[in-house]
């Protein structure tokens, strides 16, 4: 046994002191040790004196039949003749006294019989003396409502979806059952603290539902009663209690053990922690599972009471029925509450983007990690960077919390529900903490607010507080200030299911962590992989750009640049940095510019689906080349305008002036099928006409208008067949190709002149040779065709007067062959100078001619790369120039 | 339409004789008294038209019949300068041609050719093609006023 000094006691004390062995009884009842083997009184509680007359003194050694009836003496005596198990408890005995019939309550104890007698009715302790009938009656009663008082829990139970739900149910049976003015269900945490789960109260007392208690509020020592004995009860705090005597039992020599007694009285403690509650009277009921306390069954009332033996043991059979319900209730929910934390978890991880930091994802996660660990704040750190939300300590405090928590180093998990007093942070918001590595250097902590819930005791708190004088006992306020204390660094407890989530929650980051590894090692191979096909296909293109002349060019909208001067060195500039988009607009053809940008606007303004241009652009050496543009939108501004944008030139020159020359030879061809078919039905009209003329004339025997109409029909048919001979001498041309090379010019020019001396004979007029050379690099087919036509076209339209002379020279000067035909005529207005090469293009209809003479010189010497031309004044003569270059 | 018994006068600019000889026949045989003006090229029309030298005494005509292919100025050129003359604009301005070409066609009727007919080849179509010209321009077409 333990000694306590008034000097030296704490809290602590309560844990030591001898509750089992208070060496005294409650006064309603009294307590008697009985030998077996004589049946000899050796034990007996002070108070037998105020029932027999005797003192307990003198009662000690005497026999116990002397106490009781004989009859009840011998029903007794067999009881305890049977082997030493329970007895028939209770046993209705009459006593001698004026207490009337008590019930008998036994227990085996060191090698005695206990037997304590205590009254029968509720109102037994101020009760007349029952008969024994009465007591039968109310002792049966009894049983009927023991029935109904445990059966209903049990049908109930399925009815309740949770413990507290249950607890409720419990409550209120054992409330109406028993009567007291409050009753409460109280469970226990892990660590020892209490909580009322469920309470039915009188209005004119407070209401504890819902209060927390410290585990040191019942120490270790009642725990441990509560095990063994399962009801206990208090039938009045300020009932004085009845020491037994002698004090040890003779058999043993120790103190008589009450762990088993129904009287025994109670810690003086416990009575100052129930008077401090205004309670007077109480009852206690174990909720025990598979040898664990579960909770209590606690009931008080303001005034004494006391409950009969009956009434008490259906109460036990009630907590034995109900006690695991409330653990399989709490278990199945506790299991539930698991599970959905558990499955909120695997949609967290998974939530987590293989694109961003394994912190960023967690901190994406905040709000469903705080659901998934219960707690009020969460953090991540990773290195120095700390992010929080909801409830949390500073974060600059963190890295110390992870350093004072030094998590196991095996599961990288550390938890503390009073984080806030280990390091002396009572101001803290946060108490609980739940500390998880998820690989190094990368810590998530989960935090708990402090329970704020205080408990409320009966009384006026400060006055409360009490250490009895000169006394080894403790009040039990001390108690309540110590709990205030700790309640105010301390969280809800992380629960082995917290430290469970906490590893399956480390091991899917790890997992997905890995994952990414292994996906981002495969993305990084894929990567080089088209990183070096990449740089192939940038080879490719160079060279084919380069062999297709294709330039590429990319605009920076908002720094007005050209970053890529590849569209210039295609061009023959070679120009390196980046130019201004002026270079552009310098380089454009003016005729095209604006054309250009408009489109590029219309573009980059939305209104035109693609830009894509043909325009001229001037080459380093000043020529005009075609190029086709194409270009789209790389890049827009976070606003979505276009900042960038990049194309191709092509180089479309050669196709473009193909695609020219293809329109104008078709456009050629075209006024030559009009013109010739023009001057070709011209002379049909005509000789139809006249036809038709002919015949009319002919009956009206207009002899005279006959003559002329032939005349003119066989007019019209030579022009008709001029033309012809024309066209088809033009249509010869260059038809089997160019032929030049050195010729003998003179001798060329001396046999057409010669050819043509008659006709200019006709006309009075005379061809003279200047100046020729012998020789020149000519087709000779084209040249003949350029001299026959000058100088007929001379004979034909300058020489109307006679004496007109024609004068033909060459000469050869800066290697280009000059060949020119003069005539002394009437001369050509210059306006006409460039219409008379025209095919069909005649200046006078009074001279015969097809107008397909000079178109053919003009034609002959585009073949051999020269041109032709005239010089002329009205009045002066003409001079018909004909240049062929001889390279 | 027209008083009784009135002249046409028509303006032929045609630069083949012959055909001018063909368009003059036709109109003598024609009932529809008519009175002939021919010029060879474009630019006598012209002069012809403006009264100038050596065409002072020259009528204005009720109707220009004009050939395209011209000496000198072609039909279409001088089309234009008519109709940009204020004085000579409202003249009905005829295109005769043997000309198929699309663009002569089109042109002429952008510079505001009043008609434009072909040439037939045929010796009766040709005739009443100058029949029904004269008939058309000089009896049943109802010119502006001031003409």
């Amino acid at each position: 046994m333990t000694t306590l000094s008034p000097d030296t006691i704490d809290l602590t004390d309560c844990d030591r002191e001898p509750i089992h062995i208070p060496g005294a009884v409650q006064s309603h009842g009294v307590l008697l040790g009985v030998r077996p083997d004589s049946m000899e009184i050796c034990l007996a509680s002070e108070n037998v004196e105020s029932w027999w007359g005797r003192s307990a003194q003198s009662l000690v050694g005497q026999p116990l039949r002397t106490i009781m009836p004989d009859s009840d003496y011998e029903r007794f005596e067999q009881t305890v003749d049977i082997h030493q198990s329970r007895f028939a408890n209770p046993l209705v005995i009459s006593t001698t006294t004026d207490k009337g019939v008590l019930n008998g309550i036994s227990h085996w104890n060191s090698g005695l019989v206990v037997l304590e007698l205590e009254p029968v009715d509720i109102a037994g302790v101020e009760q007349a003396q029952p008969t024994d009938e009465q007591a039968r009656r109310v002792n049966s009663e009894a049983v009927d409502r023991l029935f109904h008082l445990t059966m209903r829990p049990t049908m109930l139970a399925a009815q309740a979806h949770t413990v507290e739900d249950y607890a409720d149910i419990v409550c209120r049976e054992l409330h109406t059952f028993l009567g007291f003015d409050r009753t409460m269900v109280y469970r226990f945490a892990p660590n020892g603290d209490g909580e009322v789960i469920a309470e039915r109260v009188h209005p004119d007392m407070e209401p504890y539902l819902g209060l927390r208690y410290p585990a040191s509020d019942i120490p270790k020592q009642a725990r441990e009663l509560y095990r063994i004995q399962w009801l206990r009860q208090v039938v009045d705090v300020d009932a004085p209690s009845a020491r037994i005597h002698p004090a040890k039992n003779p058999q043993t020599g120790q103190p008589l053990d009450l762990s088993q007694s129904v009287l025994r009285a109670a810690s003086p403690i416990h009575l100052q922690y129930l008077r401090n509650m205004g309670v007077a009277s109480t009852i206690t009921i174990s909720l025990i599972h598979q040898d664990r306390l579960w909770g209590l069954l606690v009931c008080h009332n303001k005034t004494p009471k006391y409950v009969p033996y009956p009434m008490r043991s259906a109460c036990e059979l009630l907590a034995a029925t109900v006690s695991p319900q409330f653990v399989s209730k709490e278990i199945s929910s506790q299991s539930q509450r698991r599970m959905k934390r558990r499955e909120m978890l695997n949609p967290a991880v998974r939530g987590f983007t293989a694109s961003s930091r394994v912190t960023e994802s967690c901190r994406q996660q905040f709000p469903i990690l705080k659901d998934i660990f219960e707690a009020d704040g969460v953090a991540i750190v990773e290195g120095n960077e700390v992010y929080c939300e909801g409830i949390t300590p500073e974060p600059g405090l963190i890295p110390s919390i992870i350093a004072d928590l030094s998590p196991d180093a095996e599961s990288g998990i550390a938890s503390s529900e009073n984080w806030a007093r280990r390091m002396d942070q009572p101001e803290s918001s946060v108490a609980g903490v739940l500390l998880i590595e998820l690989r190094e250097d990368l810590v998530f902590l989960a935090f708990r607010k402090p329970l704020t819930q205080v408990v409320r005791w009966g009384g006026d708190p400060a006055k409360a507080v009490q250490k009895i004088e000169g006394s080894a006992r403790l009040a039990p306020r001390a108690s309540f200030e110590e709990f205030l204390e700790t309640v105010r660094g301390t969280s809800k407890p992380w629960t082995m299911t917290d430290l469970e989530l906490a590893e399956d929650f480390q091991q899917a980051v790890m997992q997905f962590v890995i994952k990414r590894l292994e996906t981002q090692a495969a993305e990084a191979r894929v990567r080089e992989k088209l990183k070096s096909d990449l740089r192939l296909s940038e080879v490719k293109l160079a060279l084919a750009f380069d062999a297709a002349n294709i330039g590429f060019w990319e605009y920076d909208i908002s720094y007005n640049q050209m970053t890529s001067t590849h569209w210039l060195s295609t061009l023959g500039y070679d120009e390196e940095d980046d130019v201004k988009f002026e270079r552009f607009t310098e380089l454009c053809h003016p005729e095209d510019l604006p054309r250009v940008q408009e489109a590029l606007e219309a573009y980059l303004a939305g209104d035109a689906p693609t830009y894509q241009q043909q325009f001229r652009m001037k080459r380093r050496e000043g020529r005009w080349v075609w190029v086709e543009s194409r270009g789209r939108i790389v890049e827009r501004t976070e606003s979505g305008e276009p900042s960038r944008i990049a194309g191709v030139h092509l180089d479309i020159d050669a196709l473009k002036t193909s695609q020219e020359r293809v329109i104008t030879k078709n456009d050629e061809l075209q006024s030559f099928i009009y013109a010739v078919s023009h001057d070709l039905k011209s002379p049909l009209v005509t000789c139809r006409g006249f036809l038709g003329l002919l015949r009319e004339d002919l009956d009206s025997g207009d002899r005279e208008a006959a003559e002329d109409d032939l005349r003119r029909m066989e007019d019209s048919i030579h022009t008709m067949s001029a033309v012809i001979d024309d066209l088809l001498d033009l249509g010869r041309l260059g038809r089997d190709g160019v032929n030049m090379e050195r010729t003998n010019l003179r001798a060329v020019i001396e046999q057409v002149a010669e050819s043509l001396e008659e006709d200019a004979g006709h006309r009075e007029a005379t061809i003279l040779i200047g100046d020729v050379c012998d020789s020149a690099v000519i087709d000779m087919h084209a040249s003949r065709r350029i001299i026959q036509n000058l100088l007929e076209n001379a004979i034909k339209h300058a020489c109307k007067e006679p004496g007109c002379e024609i004068k033909v020279s060459a000469a050869i000067e800066n290697d280009i062959l000059l060949l020119s035909v003069s005539d002394t005529g009437p001369g050509i207005r210059v306006d006409f100078h460039q219409k008379i090469f025209g095919l069909f293009e005649r200046l006078d209809s009074s001279t015969p001619g097809t107008g397909i003479g000079l178109a053919s010189v003009a034609k002959a010497a585009e073949l051999q790369g020269g041109t032709a031309w005239v010089e002329s004044e009205p009045g002066q003569g003409a001079t018909f120039y004909v240049r062929i270059p001889q390279h | 339409m027209k008083e009784r018994g009135r002249l046409i006068r028509f303006l032929l600019i045609e630069d083949d004789e012959n055909h001018a000889e063909l368009v003059r026949r036709n109109l003598d045989r024609d009932r529809i008294q008519n009175t002939l003006d021919r010029v060879g090229d474009g630019e006598e029309a012209l002069a012809f038209l403006r009264k100038e030298p050596p065409y002072e005494d020259a009528e204005r005509p009720d109707v220009i019949l004009l050939d395209l292919k011209l000496p000198k100025k072609n039909g279409l050129e001088v089309l234009k300068d008519i109709k940009a003359d204020e004085s000579l604009h409202s003249i009905p301005v005829v295109v005769v041609t043997t000309s198929e070409a699309e663009n002569d066609r089109q042109r002429a009727y952008e510079l505001q050719a009043n008609s434009y007919v072909m040439k037939p080849i045929d010796f009766e179509q040709f005739r009443r093609m100058v029949r029904d010209l004269s008939l058309y321009w000089g009896v049943w077409n109802q010119p502006p006023a001031d003409s």
